[in-house]
C-alpha cells in the first residue's frame, strides 16, 4: 500500500520570550492509502500541534525541523503558493471547536463552497449547488434554505457536520480531524463515529487526533499514542485495545470508565522541562534504573513501541 | 427591528429633554440675574454699569423673564415643541431661524471631515493589522499617539502658519471657497482618525487571532482573501460604533475649529453665544446639537445591528 | 542590513518601552516645574521689548506685554498641571464612590447613576463643559468645577461595572459568611479589585483634562489674562499670529509634550496590565 503522509523525525518548538516549548519532541510516523490512523493522547501531549505542523497553520514564532513527506515532496519546503495548492484540496483540515471555526458573519453556504471555487475552479453558483447536495449528504436539512444561513442558525452538530463537508468537498487524499468528539454529549457521538464511517467509504486516509479511545477504536485502523511530544507506540487497532504494549497505554485503557477508571499517577509532564529520559518514567509502574535513558523505538510483530521493556 | 427603533427614538427625545433641562437649570443659576447680565453685557457693553430698577424691569418684560425658573423652563418647553426656540437676545432674530442658516456650513465641514477620516484610518488601521510589528505598524501608531494629543486649535494655529501665512497657498479663514474648507477639514479629520485608526487595527488584529481565520487559512485561501474576505468584515462591525462616538467628538471640535478659522457655523455660534450669555441662543444649540448626537448614536447602533447577521437574524433554529 | 537593525531597534524600543517614553517627558516636565523659580520673571512687563523673536536672552521670545514666553510656558505648566491633577483627583474619588454605592446597593440609587451617566454620555464633554463655565462666568476654578462634574462619569461607570461582576464571586460570600459589615467589605475586598483599570483610565483622564482645561483656556473661558495658561495663551497670542509667530508655537508644544507623555504611560500601563495584548504575528 502507498504511503500518502509520511513524517520524518519532526521537531515542533515554540520559542516564547523566556522558554522554550518543546511541544513535539521527534515524532515519525506515516498513514498509508485508505487507512486510518488514530492520534491519541491527552490534552498538552502535542498532537493537535502536530497536526496544525502538517498544514503549517501555526504562527510565526514556531522552530519547525524534520520532514513532512506527502506525495513525496516535503510540506516543510513548499513556498506559500505550493502550500495553498495542498491546503484544502489534497489535505483537508477539520478544526476543533466548531462553534468559533466558522466565520460568523458569512452565510455557512458561501464558506463550505469556497475550497470548491479555488480548488475546482467552478463558479458560485454550481458550487452552492454542490454544497446543497453536500448538506443534504450530512443530513443538514432542509438544504436549500440551510445553505442561507449564518453559522449561529445552526447546532452545534450541525456546525461540526458542515466542517466535515467542507473537508470533504474537493475530494482530497487525506483529511486530518482535530478533535472530533470535543464536547459533544456521549449521546450525539454516535452520530459523529456514523459521520466518519460515511466518509471513510470513500478511500481517503484519515488522521484522527482525538483523546477519545472509544471513538478511537471505532474508527481506526492503526493507533499512535503520544506522550509529552513523543510517539510511544504505534500499534494495530485490534492488538491495541486487546493488549497493548506501552505501559502508557496500558494506564490510559484502564483509566476508561469501561475498565475500571483507574487514574494515572503522578502528575503530567511539563513540556519546558521534561523528565530525563524516558519521559514516562515518573508514573510508571514497571521503571527501573535504565529508564534514566532515552529509549529508542523497538519493533514487534509490525507494531512500534519505545519502551526498555521490549529490547 | 420597529419596535426598537421607535424605543430608542422616545429614549433619544427624553435625553435630549432632560439636557435642555440641565441646560437650562445651570443658566439659571448662574450669578447674576439674567436681566442685569442682559443689560451689561449686549445692550450696553460695560460690565461696570449698574442698572436702575427700572431698567432690569423693563428688560424683564420685554425678554419674558418674570416669573421662577420652572415656570420659564416649562414656557420654553412648550415653545420649543412648537418649534418656536424664541429669539436671539443678540439679535432679535428666531433663534431656529439662525441656527438653521449656520446648517448647511457645519454640516458641510462634519461630511468633509468624517470623509476624510475615514479614508486615512481604513487603510492605515488595515495596513497596520497586516504588516504587524514592521515599520508602518509603528508609524501608525505614532501617528495616532501624536494625533491624539495634539491640541486641535494648536494644529489649526500651526497649519494657517505653514500654509496661509509663510506659503500662502490657502486662506487663513472665513468661508467660500474649496480653498477655504481644505484647513478645517484636515484639522478635524486628523483628530478623528488618530482614535479610529488604534480602534481598526486593534479590532483587526483580534480577529486575525480567532479560529475561523485558521480555518480559512487551511482552506488554502491566499492572505489577501483572507484579510478582506473574512477578516474586514468581522472587525469593522465596531469600528462603525466607533465613528458614531467619534461623531460626538466631532461636535466638540467644530466648536473649536469654526473659531479658530471664522467658519459660520453652528459651532461658531455656539461659542459666541455664551460669550455673551445670549441664553435662548445656547439652549437652542445645546438642544440641537443633543439631538444631532443622539440621531447620529441611533443610526449606528441600527447599522451595527444591520450589518452583524448575528443580531439581525436573532437565535437561530437547530 | 541597516533597515533590519532600524526594524528591531524601533521594535524594542515601542514593545517595551511605551512607558518609558512617556516617563521621559514627564520628568521633563517635572523638572521645568521644578526649576520653574530660576527662569526670568513672567509677570515682569517691558514695553519696549515686546513682540521680540526668540533669543539667547529670551528662548521663547517675548509677548505683547514684553514678558517672558519661555517663563511664562514654565510657569503655566504649574498650573495646567497642578489644577489637572486636582481635577483627576476629585473626579476618581467621586466617581468611584459613586460606583461602589450604585454597583453595591442597586435599587433606586442605582437606577438614578445609570439614568445620570446616560445623560452625561449623551452630549459630547466639551460642549457641556462650555455651557457649565458660561453659566458660571469664566475662570480657572469654574473651569475646573465644570470638568470634575464631567469627569466623574468614566470613574462611576467603569467600577460600578466591576463592582457588579466581583459581587456575586466566591470571596465575596466568604467575607460576608465571616460577619464583615458593608463598608469593609466594599473596601477591603471590592476596591482592590477594580482598581486596576481605574489607574489606566486616570492615566489618560490626565492628559485629556490638560486639553480640555486648555481648550476652554483658548475660547476665553479658562484661566483669564494675566494667569499663565497655556490655552489662555494661545488665545492671546491668536492676534499677533502674522508678526509673532512664537506666541502661537511654544504654548501648544507644551500643551501637546504633556498630553503625549500621559498618553504614552496609559498605553503602556493598558499593555502592561493586561495580559492578552500580547503581540503575536500569524503566517
Amino acid at each position: 500500500m502507498d504511503e500518502v503522509l509520511v513524517v520524518k523525525d519532526l521537531h515542533v518548538h515554540f520559542v516564547l520570550e523566556n522558554m522554550t516549548v518543546k511541544a513535539v519532541d521527534g515524532v515519525s510516523f506515516h498513514v498509508s492509502e485508505g487507512e486510518a490512523l488514530a492520534l491519541i493522547g491527552e490534552s498538552g501531549s502535542g498532537k493537535s500541534v502536530l497536526g496544525m505542523t502538517i498544514l503549517r497553520l501555526l504562527p510565526e514564532n514556531v522552530r519547525v525541523n524534520g520532514k513532512i513527506l506527502f506525495n513525496g515532496s516535503n510540506l516543510l519546503d513548499l513556498s506559500e503558493e505550493g502550500l495553498r495548492e495542498i491546503r484544502g484540496k489534497e489535505i483537508a483540515w477539520v478544526p476543533q471547536n466548531p462553534a468559533t471555526s466558522l466565520n460568523p458573519v458569512m452565510k455557512v453556504g458561501i464558506q463550505v463552497a469556497e475550497p470548491m471555487e479555488i480548488h475546482l475552479r467552478i463558479d458560485r453558483k454550481s458550487a452552492v449547488q454542490r454544497v446543497a447536495n453536500l448538506l443534504k449528504f450530512f443530513d443538514i436539512n432542509p438544504p436549500e434554505k440551510r445553505v442561507n444561513e449564518y453559522p449561529h442558525q445552526y447546532s452545534g452538530g450541525m456546525k461540526q457536520r458542515a466542517l466535515v463537508a467542507m473537508g470533504t468537498s474537493t475530494k482530497p487524499k487525506l483529511i486530518i480531524a482535530d478533535e472530533p468528539t470535543k464536547g459533544i454529549d456521549m449521546t450525539k457521538k454516535v452520530s459523529i463515529v456514523e459521520l466518519f464511517r460515511k466518509i471513510k467509504k470513500n478511500e481517503l486516509s484519515l488522521l484522527l487526533i482525538t483523546h477519545d479511545l472509544p471513538f478511537a477504536e471505532k474508527l481506526a485502523d492503526r493507533i499512535a499514542v503520544m506522550y509529552c511530544g513523543q510517539i510511544v507506540e504505534v500499534c494495530n487497532v485490534k492488538k491495541f485495545f486487546k493488549s497493548p504494549l506501552h505501559p502508557y497505554s496500558k494506564a490510559l485503557l484502564n483509566s476508561l470508565p469501561s475498565r475500571g477508571l483507574k487514574p494515572i499517577k503522578g502528575n503530567p509532564p511539563s513540556m519546558v522541562n521534561p523528565p530525563k529520559g524516558c519521559k514516562f518514567h515518573p508514573r510508571c509502574e514497571y521503571m527501573s534504573g535504565r529508564c534514566l535513558e532515552e529509549p529508542q523505538m523497538f519493533e514487534i510483530d509490525g507494531n512500534l513501541v519505545r519502551c526498555w521493556l521490549y529490547d | 427591528m420597529m419596535g426598537y427603533l421607535l424605543k430608542r427614538l422616545l429614549m433619544a427625545a427624553l435625553v435630549v429633554m432632560a439636557t435642555s433641562a440641565l441646560t437650562f437649570c445651570m443658566l439659571s443659576a448662574s450669578p447674576g440675574d439674567t436681566a442685569e447680565v442682559i443689560i451689561k453685557k449686549i445692550l450696553v457693553g460695560e460690565e461696570e454699569y449698574s442698572p436702575t430698577k427700572q431698567e432690569i424691569q423693563t428688560v424683564k418684560d420685554v425678554f419674558g423673564l418674570n416669573g421662577p425658573a420652572i415656570v420659564l423652563y416649562f414656557r420654553w418647553l412648550w415653545n420649543a415643541i412648537h418649534g418656536d426656540f424664541g429669539c436671539s437676545y443678540v439679535s432679535g432674530l428666531p433663534v431656529l431661524k439662525e441656527i438653521v442658516a449656520r446648517l448647511p456650513a457645519t454640516a458641510l465641514l462634519a461630511l468633509t471631515s468624517t470623509t476624510l477620516s475615514v479614508l486615512i484610518t481604513i487603510p492605515l488601521g488595515v495596513l497596520s493589522a497586516a504588516r504587524q510589528n514592521s515599520l508602518l505598524d509603528y508609524a501608525c501608531l505614532a501617528y495616532s499617539a501624536f494625533f491624539i494629543s495634539i491640541p486641535s486649535f494648536w494644529f489649526a494655529l500651526i497649519l494657517i502658519l505653514i500654509f496661509s501665512l509663510y506659503l500662502d497657498i490657502l486662506p487663513v479663514a472665513g468661508f467660500g471657497s474649496l480653498a477655504h474648507l481644505v484647513l478645517p477639514s484636515i484639522t478635524l479629520a486628523t483628530g478623528m482618525s488618530a482614535v479610529t485608526t488604534r480602534l481598526t487595527r486593534s479590532s483587526l488584529l483580534e480577529v486575525l487571532g480567532q479560529d475561523y481565520i485558521t480555518t480559512a487559512r487551511a482552506k488554502g485561501l491566499n492572505e489577501n482573501t483572507i484579510l478582506y474576505k473574512h477578516a474586514l468584515r468581522n472587525a469593522l462591525i465596531p469600528v462603525v460604533t466607533i465613528v458614531g462616538i467619534q461623531m460626538g467628538h466631532l461636535l466638540s471640535g467644530t466648536v473649536i475649529v469654526e473659531t479658530v478659522f471664522g467658519w459660520p457655523g453652528i459651532g461658531k455660534l455656539l461659542a459666541d453665544s455664551i460669550e455673551v450669555r445670549d441664553i435662548p441662543m445656547i439652549q437652542g444649540c445645546v438642544v440641537f446639537i443633543a439631538a444631532m448626537f443622539s440621531i447620529v448614536n441611533l443610526l449606528v447602533d441600527v447599522s451595527y445591528r444591520l450589518l452583524d447577521p448575528r443580531v439581525k437574524y436573532g437565535e437561530g433554529n437547530a | 542590513m541597516v533597515r533590519a537593525m532600524l526594524n528591531v531597534g524601533i521594535s524594542f524600543y515601542f514593545r517595551h518601552n511605551s512607558i518609558i517614553s512617556g516617563l521621559f517627558i514627564l520628568a521633563f516636565l517635572i523638572a521645568m516645574v521644578v526649576l520653574s523659580p530660576l527662569t526670568a520673571d513672567p509677570t515682569k512687563i517691558d514695553l519696549h521689548n515686546n513682540l521680540h523673536p526668540p533669543s539667547l536672552e529670551h528662548p521663547f521670545g517675548t509677548d505683547n506685554l514684553g514678558r517672558d514666553v519661555f517663563a511664562r510656558v514654565v510657569n503655566a505648566a504649574k498650573i495646567d498641571l497642578a489644577i489637572s491633577l486636582v481635577i483627576v483627583g476629585l473626579s476618581a474619588i467621586i466617581g468611584i464612590a459613586i460606583g461602589l454605592i450604585s454597583g453595591y446597593y442597586g435599587g433606586l440609587i442605582d437606577k438614578i447613576t445609570i439614568c445620570l451617566i446616560d445623560i452625561f454620555l449623551a452630549l459630547p464633554e466639551l460642549i457641556l463643559a462650555l455651557v457649565i463655565v458660561g453659566a458660571l462666568g469664566p475662570g480657572l476654578f469654574n473651569s475646573a468645577l465644570a470638568l470634575v462634574a464631567l469627569g466623574w462619569v468614566r470613574y462611576a461607570r467603569i467600577v460600578r461595572g466591576s463592582v457588579l461582576s466581583v459581587k456575586e464571586r466566591q470571596f465575596v460570600e466568604v467575607a460576608k459568611a465571616a460577619g464583615i459589615n458593608d463598608l469593609g467589605l466594599i473596601i477591603r475586598h471590592i476596591l482592590p479589585n477594580v482598581i486596576s483599570p481605574v489607574i489606566t483610565i486616570a492615566m489618560l483622564h490626565l492628559g485629556h483634562s490638560v486639553l480640555s482645561l486648555a481648550s476652554l483656556g483658548f475660547l476665553g473661558l479658562g484661566a483669564q489674562p494675566p494667569t499663565p495658561e497655556w490655552g489662555t495663551m494661545l488665545n492671546e497670542g491668536r492676534v499677533y499670529l502674522r508678526e509673532a509667530w512664537w506666541l502661537s508655537v511654544f504654548p501648544g508644544l507644551a500643551i501637546m509634550l504633556t498630553v503625549l507623555s500621559f498618553t504614552l504611560l496609559g498605553d503602556g500601563l493598558k499593555d502592561a496590565l493586561n495580559p492578552k495584548s500580547r503581540r503575536i504575528a500569524y503566517g
